[in-house]
């Protein structure tokens, strides 16, 4: 029998610190062909993959299917099995936390059937799956879209995120035509305006954007629902309306919040993605322990501004990829773990130059099972710096959905049946105004199922008129 | 892509700018619209002076100040020229006031988002406009716009402004915060209402870029205004974090 390589997982080639700290290119640099391969081989194809791996995988990515096509040699077909559940396989590689959904239900590192601890690490899938998007987009095969004819509905979608990409898609490829608003100037919702470039090369959302369009989708940026158009008169001018807003408002809260240099994460993103000015900042504390905090400080970092990350749980508890928490480290961030921050302090002319901070311990479990962080006494101290980014909770803009009162929970996101229907019919939402904020891979998924069910609701419509 | 169709000249400092725009000629009265010269330089919000839906054009009015990049695309906008974005209409469309005595006060480009609402407001109100001279906005070369005033007022500055002795129920001013401010305290019993100026990036509500704080709370002029009632707004908040933040700004950095 074959030996299980338990241990020799292959790690992407990285840009020396020096190096990637200085720029926003990619700093995983990827695996080459030889790697991929190698790879490949420590899967050992699991027969009942789909209650491993396969599940892990929030979109059901057919694992150990394209990853023995890789272990061929056979790049492209690999490449077909994978986009049958996601599309984006160059973006689902690079972005999705895999240690907590595909890789942490590989058998090498953890039975999910015995739901026990195995005794060795991972298959890297992520890395393979990006490999596999890379090279076909870089070797320049186009792999056709079978697009079915014309069905002759067409259907809005509000936001350009990977939700309302996913189920543009879905949809164009039934034969419905879809015309896709987005608000901001660039496409991708905050894979565009979010990730940063040194995480997401911007050009691999633009060539996954350009097969939209050769598949007939049309884009319209600069078109915000709710303002140059109302959501009304999206549905009385198509069969269906999807909305994929997301959740990204930024949110404040903290005593000082309106001092100078206090910014919210996406005001801080937006600002670097668009390219806008900012101020100078030498020394900034961002506050979060999320995706979100990471990209800050990535971006941070990369302006040569000294970094403070302060989250009041620890790293075990945070929604961030694992291995960016030990990049963002070995770059120079200073992280806090374990510190809740109190109170942003001015100066005279108001601008920021501390945030108070006390220490915490972990506690007894909360309602959740997680041991609840309780303040440690006495354990004031502040943190120097001149700018704070806030980088917690975030909650849906309701601006293109108010005006039609569209149904939502307490959270503010918008409630749907079993279909992904609001509670106006015709009109469907999915992705982050729905789950209330959670990874790029889920949102695609959801926007993909939405698509299902609004061809349903054509089809069965025209039959019922 | 909106193309820029007529640019006149109304000062050395003043332009008036007409563009294609289908979204944007569909604003109502008292709305903004965000543009982006280049792809790079930042959006800068702008008022919608008029708008014909039939041709699907806007007119704005765009002022030259110290900054650099709007010195850039104030010298070089032109005819035939393709902007690389626009986005909008942006904010609250003004209320609708009825049987009502109004004063407008214009300063700057303040003009462009006051002769927009005036226009709407005329039939069924009295409407009044305070002109506030300065040197980059020159009265005579507005004057055709501003024949739907009953009566025209002139002031060479804030400060010589005084009340011209006749009742207003509404005073409604834009283009500069410190004018709002100051109306606030001059009309101290009245409602006075200002289009509030603030950095903004998002123009949606997404970004909190441009809160202010209103009546003790959070607002977001993007979203919620730019129309707000100026005795709420705190303006010594809102020019440390605007104006001082504007001085800090630079521009050449990495991206
Ligand atoms: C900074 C940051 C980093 C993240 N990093 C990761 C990561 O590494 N991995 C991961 O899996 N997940 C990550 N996430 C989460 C992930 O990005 C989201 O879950 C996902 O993007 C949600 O997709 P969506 O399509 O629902 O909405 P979004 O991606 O939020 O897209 C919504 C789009 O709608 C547009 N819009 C909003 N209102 C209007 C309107 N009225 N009219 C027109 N357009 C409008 C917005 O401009 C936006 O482009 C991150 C989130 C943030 C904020
Ligand atoms: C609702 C509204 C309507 C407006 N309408 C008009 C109009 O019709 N005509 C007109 O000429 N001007 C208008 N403005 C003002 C115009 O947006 C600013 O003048 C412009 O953004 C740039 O400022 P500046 O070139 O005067 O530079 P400065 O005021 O010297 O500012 C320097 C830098 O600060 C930043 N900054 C300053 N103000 C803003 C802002 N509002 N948003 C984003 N960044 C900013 C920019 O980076 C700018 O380059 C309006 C502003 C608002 C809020
Ligand atoms: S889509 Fe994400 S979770 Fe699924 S297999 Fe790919 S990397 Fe793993
Ligand atoms: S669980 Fe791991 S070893 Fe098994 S098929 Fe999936 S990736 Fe391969
Ligand atoms: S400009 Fe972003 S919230 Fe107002």
């Amino acid at each position: 029998m074959k030996k299980i390589r338990y241990y020799d997982r292959n790690q992407e080639i990285l840009m020396p610190v020096e190096k990637r700290t200085k720029t926003f290119e990619e700093y995983a640099l990827g695996y080459t062909i030889n790697l991929a391969i190698d790879e490949a081989k420590r899967c050992i194809l699991c027969k009942d993959a789909e209650k491993r791996c396969i599940r892990g995988c929030p979109i059901n990515v057919d694992i150990p299917g394209f990853i023995s096509k890789i272990a061929e040699g056979n790049i492209l077909e690999a490449y077909k099995i994978i986009i049958q559940t996601d599309i984006f396989p160059s973006i689902c590689g690079r972005v999705c936390p895999q240690e907590r959904q595909c890789e942490g239900a590989c058998i090498l590192y953890f039975d999910t059937v015995r739901n026990k601890r195995n005794k060795g690490l991972p298959v890297n899938i992520g890395a393979l799956e990006k490999f596999v998007g890379d090279f076909v987009r870089i070797s320049g095969i186009e792999p056709q879209v079978d697009v079915e004819d014309k069905k002759g509905y067409k259907v809005a979608i509000v936001g350009s995120g990977p939700a309302s990409l996913g189920c543009a898609y879905e949809l164009a490829r039934k034969g419905i035509d879809v015309e896709v608003y987005e608000a901001l100037p660039r496409l991708g919702g905050v894979m565009f305006y979010g990730i940063p470039n040194a995480r997401l090369d911007k050009s691999i959302l633009e060539y996954e954007i350009n097969k939209l369009k050769k598949m007939g989708v049309k884009f319209h940026t600069g078109v915000v629902i709710g303002r140059s158009i109302s959501l009304k008169e999206l549905k009385d001018n198509f069969d269906a309306v999807f909305i994929g807003v997301g959740a990204g408002r930024g949110n404040l809260g903290i005593k000082g919040d309106n001092l100078i240099n206090v910014y919210s994460a996406i005001e801080f993103l937006m600002n670097i993605a668009l390219g806008c000015p900012m101020a100078d900042i030498k020394k900034v504390a961002i506050i979060g322990g999320g995706f979100t905090a990471v990209d800050c400080a990535i971006s941070a970092i990369r302006f040569g501004i000294e970094t403070h990350v302060v989250y009041r749980r620890t790293r075990e508890t945070s929604s961030a990829r694992d291995e960016e928490w030990d990049h963002i480290q070995e770059e120079g961030a200073i992280i806090h773990w374990l510190t809740q921050p109190k109170e942003i302090i001015g100066d005279e002319q108001g601008f920021v130059k501390g945030l108070r901070c006390v220490k915490m311990e972990l506690g007894e479990p909360d309602d959740s099972g997680r041991p609840k962080p309780i303040e440690i006494p006495n354990s004031d101290f502040v943190i120097d710096c001149d700018a704070v980014v806030l980088a917690i909770g975030q909650k849906p803009n309701p601006i293109a959905f108010e005006e039609l009162n569209l149904k939502t929970t307490k959270w503010g996101t918008l409630e749907v049946d079993e279909h992904y229907m609001c509670s106006v019919e015709g009109i469907f939402a999915s992705g982050d105004v729905v789950n209330g904020g959670d990874t790029v891979v889920r949102a695609l998924k959801e926007g993909k199922e939405a698509a299902k069910h609004i061809y349903d609701y054509l089809i069965n419509k025209s039959r019922r008129s | 892509m909106a193309e820029v169709l007529e640019v006149l000249d109304i000062s050395k400092s003043l332009k008036l700018i007409k563009l294609r725009s289908l979204y944007l000629s569909k604003a109502k009265p008292g709305q903004f619209f965000v543009m982006q010269y280049q792809e790079k330089p930042e959006r800068i919000p702008l008022f919608i002076m008029d708008s014909n839906q039939n041709e699907n054009t806007i007119t704005f009015l765009l002022q030259k100040s110290d900054d650099i990049l709007n010195i850039e695309i104030f010298d070089n906008i032109k005819v035939g020229q393709r902007l690389y974005y626009v986005e909008g209409p942006a904010g609250k469309p003004f209320p609708l006031l009825e049987n009502k005595n109004i004063l407008f006060v214009s300063m700057n480009w303040g003009f462009a988002g006051i002769y927009n609402i005036a226009k709407y407001l005329k039939s069924k109100n009295n409407i009044d406009l305070a002109f506030i001279d300065t040197d980059s906005v020159n009265l005579e070369v507005l004057k055709p716009f501003t024949t739907i005033f009953n009566n025209v007022y002139e002031y060479s500055s804030i400060d010589t402004f005084g009340q011209n002795g006749k009742h207003y129920d509404v005073i409604v001013s834009a283009g500069s915060n410190e004018l709002a401010k100051e109306l606030v305290s001059i009309y101290e019993d009245k409602e006075v209402v200002c289009a509030v100026i603030t950095r903004m990036l998002c123009t949606v509500g997404l970004c909190l870029a441009c809160r202010i704080q209103y009546d003790g709370k959070m607002k977001l002029p993007c979203v919620e205004g730019p129309w707000l009632d100026a005795s709420k707004i705190d303006f010594d908040d809102l020019n440390r974090r605007h104006l001082i933040l504007k001085d800090v700004l630079v521009r050449s950095r990495k991206s």
